[in-house]
């Protein structure tokens, strides 16, 4: 599943530690979502999803 | 494109994985542990030495295996609420890699116990948590979609 979750996270100017920390995720977490290595689960999606005050489907993409 | 090329791939492995009943395959996988423990205790009868007696045996290692997996599943809904979510799938995921590795290694020893050294129980527990930190390290490395 693809996500624009590097382009949102880089318009706020955040770092991946600045996004793991909104989230209560690790940064590596962070990494695997943004490199397609792993797909959240739907709580985070959600959680994703309400911090950029955005849809699930304008943060993920169907591959 | 690499999409492209994986998604067939998926929708097959996703229709075998549909095709399987979990329930089932438990309740498949209990009734053989049990036999497992049954003919194991029988086998003891046929020693030389006084064996233990076959209910106690069996009690106990049903009464084990009962109370530490449930403690075992307390666990790991403990670990899934304090781990991430990525990292738990990553232990979770190399939990089966060494599950399914040890029981390939100790079928290939039984099947080649004539020409291959004998391994012990602790040489399964090792190949158990080495193929688990493989299997983690796997996925670590590939990421949990590969």
């Amino acid at each position: 599943m693809k996500n624009r979750l590097k382009v949102l996270r880089a318009e706020r100017d955040w770092s991946q530690a600045d996004l793991a920390g909104h989230l209560g995720v690790s940064r590596q977490s962070i990494n695997a979502i943004e490199t397609g290595k792993y797909d959240p689960s739907l709580p985070l999606a959600f959680k994703i999803s309400d911090l950029f005050d955005l849809t699930i489907e304008q943060v993920f993409l169907r591959s | 494109m690499n999409a492209v090329q994986r998604e067939p791939r998926k929708s097959i492995w996703r229709r075998i994985c549909g095709s399987l009943k979990p329930d089932l395959l438990f309740l498949f996988l209990l009734t053989a542990s049990v036999v497992l423990l049954v003919l194991s205790g029988l086998k003891n009868d046929v020693r030389p030495f006084v064996p233990p007696p076959l209910f106690p045996k069996l009690a106990l290692v049903i009464g084990a295996m009962v109370t530490l997996s449930a403690i075992a599943t307390l666990g790991a809904k403990l670990d899934r609420r304090h781990l991430d979510d990525y990292m738990f799938q990553m232990v979770a995921n190399g939990a089966v890699i060494g599950i399914v590795t040890t029981l390939f290694v100790n079928m290939l020893w039984e099947i080649g116990a004539d020409i291959l050294p004998p391994i012990t129980n602790d040489d399964l527990i090792a190949v158990m948590l080495g193929s688990w930190s493989l299997g983690y390290f796997f996925y670590r490395w590939r990421g949990l979609n590969s």
